[in-house]
């Protein structure tokens, strides 16, 4: 036998991620609720639906089921070429009640870091057999992230204190796809290559926070995220890479200078490097930090006091890499809305962020997020 | 200020954008290669050479199908080239026939027979001729004798002294005419009446040789298969107890159908020898370093594969071609094209013997493997896409599903055309099998 290696076929450099916003182990949505997200974040600190400080769920002591979905459209543009995606999120779904005493309990799911993408790139190849050229169609595929699923308890004290704690598993899982395809106008000349990878999570941490409302103007709130270790299986392998969840601290400022007007300020910071080590490559995880501001303003009457809910914000926000020496940062401008339904039984939250992303490599990268987020109160 | 119009268009408005994102398109890739780095995915192309039964085992199995088995009957003259002839048995003709007077029934024997017939119909779509002006004439022996299929002693019955009768001549044109559906295709020939008459009072047992030849150019060349089946061919004779001479007008038309009672041992072969072809000059002689598929009797190419693992177990296949050299043979008819089929033997490896795994093909196109038309005296390399194959065969072991392919024509013993290739023998290795894959290797891939 005798082998010849004739040619190396490289289509191209194919792989991975083919947008800023997806690079190593994803997207961060924040871990907000619609509300928040109609605020660029702002009132993350303070918002119960959200799953970022764990007091926050003791000022809204009723039972609630939230859950809401977040399509993202996003446009690529490199040069003068430009290519529109959409990735379908549900980002966040939560459960809560009241405890005895001022107590809350809430169990929520989010999504820590989304891995949803698809990149295809076509390139012609030699068919030795017809004299034309067929197209070689590569396509690389994931879906999923890694999950937050948390267990919240809080007391509050009074009207002008609450402080909570969670214990969060961190699980999930990143379905991949590597699909080789090639269109000829003859049949069954060629089959198509798929190989199948699963990369598994498991992880653990810890959350902490305190509200505080000193006078009725004003509110004060900080929380942490202690990030334990995180451990990640490849398909069905022995084999796994261990790791930290990434840890969190943030603070947010909330004011009420006016009957139907609330506006906050909030700071976020996160420590993505602890992730590094679950990974292959050599990409260049970032730590820092992020700030939003935001209103939340009574608006339009409907029907017998139940007020339709006008949000708007703003924000810059890391994302946790570095790419080519430039660090990645996701500047927000959103605007939203809040709509009681059923009596005050339940909210329609709507809210559309623009993502402005840094542009890195020649590489363009903007996007709508929509969320619509329903609250149900029983 | 009441708003519930606002809100009720909101949410509708807010419905729907979200229903119009359901329909996920996450298509990307303008960021590539930039923003796509580290994991290449390459098209390998790697051709291997067959040296020596490694990695494919090739070899050419005779003969196909079984003697008989043929669904047709072929007829061949084509000088130097082939000579194919039909057998055909009568083994109990009919020597009486029913009269019935008032209620009563007698069967009566003739003692006088004319206008002895044989009748045949020809697939028309298998005529092929070197000219359409060509005439077509078909010549019929007695060929009864103790030798079954013994070839030479069957052959030498094709002469005068046993001459039966022949058909008028027609045009190749006429008869190979699929389009008109009124032209004839029943070929009637006059049979000596004296002889058949014989055996009716005989043996009763009638075996007749039929040939075809161009009859206005030796030179020439003919190829056409008869039906056996609806209808088949069939002996016709006017049996009456005496001659007109003696004012005995009591006749009747007798047939007799295809039969045939030898041999006695075996009732399958028995059967199978009411019609089959006699092959003068048939197939090419096989030869270590061919690969001989088709003719008559037909052959197939059996290749079992052992491709590399690494390629076939681990890496996803998307084109594995199979290159076969010709080794041109001259040409039968104009314009003459036989058409391969590509069958995945589906045996496993307790079948050891190459003659008996081309017995185990599916019946159906299973694994969508497409046929190749090649032209016997074309120079081309002939390529033959087995990718489908290889996809099947990933994952199982060659130990219950044997990495095997066969090429072969299609109906066997429906036509003398056959195809050779060099095999893995060949003096020349440059014209040995060549299978070119190209595959995609398996990486760990999605790590970041």
């Amino acid at each position: 036998m005798r082998a010849l290696w004739l040619m190396l076929l490289a289509p191209a450099s194919l792989a991975a991620q083919g947008n800023v916003s997806t690079q190593g182990f994803g997207y961060p949505t924040g871990q907000l609720s619609t509300r928040s997200e109609g605020a660029a974040g702002a009132f993350g600190e303070f918002d119960a639906q959200s799953p970022i400080n764990p007091a926050a769920i003791a000022s809204d002591r009723t039972t609630q089921i939230h859950f809401q979905y977040d399509p993202e459209f996003r446009t690529v543009a490199v040069g003068g070429t430009h290519e529109n995606s959409t990735t379908s999120r549900f980002p966040l779904a939560m459960i809560s009640g009241p405890l005895w005493a001022g107590g809350a309990i809430a169990l929520s799911w989010s999504t820590l870091l989304d891995r949803t993408f698809q990149v295809s790139q076509s390139s012609l190849i030699n068919n030795f057999t017809n004299n034309q050229r067929d197209t070689l169609t590569s396509t690389i595929q994931s879906s999923g992230g890694i999950n937050d699923l948390r267990l919240t308890t809080a007391w509050a004290f009074g009207s002008w204190l609450a402080i909570g704690g969670g214990l969060d598993l961190f699980t999930g899982q990143n379905r991949l796809l590597q699909q080789v395809t090639v269109t000829d106008s003859i049949p069954n000349q060629y089959q198509q290559s798929q190989f199948k990878n699963s990369l598994s999570y498991n992880g653990v941490g810890a959350s902490g926070g305190i509200t505080l409302r000193p006078v009725k103007w004003l509110g004060l709130a900080g929380s942490f995220r202690y990030g334990g270790g995180i451990s990640v299986r490849e398909g069905d392998s022995a084999s796994v890479a261990h790791g930290l969840i990434p840890a969190r601290w943030g603070g947010g400022l909330l004011l009420n200078p006016l009957q139907g007007l609330l506006i906050s300020a909030r700071y976020d910071w996160e420590q993505w490097s602890r992730l590094s080590a679950l990974g292959r490559g050599d990409l260049q995880a970032q730590n820092g930090g992020g700030w939003s501001v935001g209103a939340d303003i009574e608006g339009p009457k409907l029907g017998t006091n139940r007020y339709v809910t006008l949000r708007v914000g703003g924000g810059n926000r890391p994302l946790p890499y570095v790419l080519a020496g430039t660090p990645i940062r996701e500047t927000d401008l959103s605007g939203g809305l809040g709509i009681p339904l059923l009596g005050q039984r339940s909210v329609l939250d709507v809210s559309v962020l623009h993502a402005d992303r840094t542009q890195v490599l020649g590489v363009d990268e903007k996007a709508f997020i929509l969320s619509v987020g329903l609250t149900i109160r029983p | 200020m009441t708003v519930r119009p606002i809100a009720i268009l909101v949410t509708l408005l807010g419905a729907a954008l979200a229903a119009t994102a359901c329909s996920e398109h996450l298509n990307g890739g303008v960021a590539c290669p930039v923003l796509c780095p580290g994991q290449n995915l390459q098209v390998f192309d790697t051709t291997l050479r067959i040296d020596h039964l490694a990695p494919v085992y090739d070899t050419t199995v005779a003969s196909f199908p079984l003697l008989g088995d043929e669904g047709t009957l072929l007829l061949a003259n084509i000088p130097n080239r082939a000579d194919v002839r039909g057998i055909m048995r009568f083994d109990s003709l009919t020597n009486y026939f029913a009269h019935t007077v008032n209620t009563t029934t007698t069967n009566l024997y003739p003692t006088v027979a004319h206008d002895a017939l044989l009748l045949f119909a020809i697939n028309r779509a298998s005529v092929r001729a070197t000219r359409g002006s060509d005439q077509i004439q078909f010549l019929v022996y007695d060929v009864d004798t103790t030798a079954d299929t013994t070839v030479s002693v069957l052959a030498s019955r094709f002469t005068t002294p046993h001459f039966l009768g022949s058909s008028s001549a027609i045009l190749a044109s006429a008869l190979r005419d699929t389009l008109t559906g009124n032209v004839l295709d029943t070929i009637k020939i006059r049979l000596d009446t004296a002889a058949i008459l014989a055996k009716v009072r005989g043996d009763r047992k009638l075996r007749l040789g039929i040939a075809a030849f161009v009859a206005n150019s030796r030179s020439d060349g003919v190829r056409m298969t008869i039906n056996v089946s609806a209808p088949a061919p069939f002996i016709r004779y006017i049996g009456s107890l005496d001659s007109l001479k003696n004012k005995d007008t009591t006749y009747f038309r007798i047939t007799s159908n295809l039969r045939s009672v030898t041999p006695v041992t075996d009732s399958s072969l028995q059967n199978r020898l009411v019609h089959y072809p006699l092959a003068v000059q048939g197939a090419l002689t096989d030869a270590v370093d061919a690969l001989n598929i088709g003719g008559m009797p037909a052959r197939r190419v059996f290749l079992r594969f052992a491709l590399p693992p690494r390629i076939i177990d681990t890496a996803n296949v998307i084109r594995a071609t199979l290159m076969l050299h010709p080794r041109p043979q001259p040409l039968q008819l104009p314009g003459d094209t036989v058409v391969l089929y590509t069958f995945p033997v589906l045996s496993s490896n307790k079948v050891t013997t190459p003659a008996g795994a081309t017995n185990f093909l599916p019946t159906t196109n299973l694994y969508n493997l497409d046929s190749v038309k090649v032209a016997p005296s074309s120079g081309s390399v002939a390529t033959f896409d087995f990718v489908n194959a290889v996809k099947n065969w990933q994952n199982i072991s060659d130990t219950l599903n044997t990495r095997s392919l066969v090429l072969r024509i299609l109906p066997e013993g429906g036509t003398s055309l056959e195809t050779s290739f060099w095999s893995s023998f060949a003096a020349d290795t440059s014209l040995r099998p060549h299978v070119r894959l190209q595959y995609v290797k398996r990486s760990s891939f999605g790590v970041p």
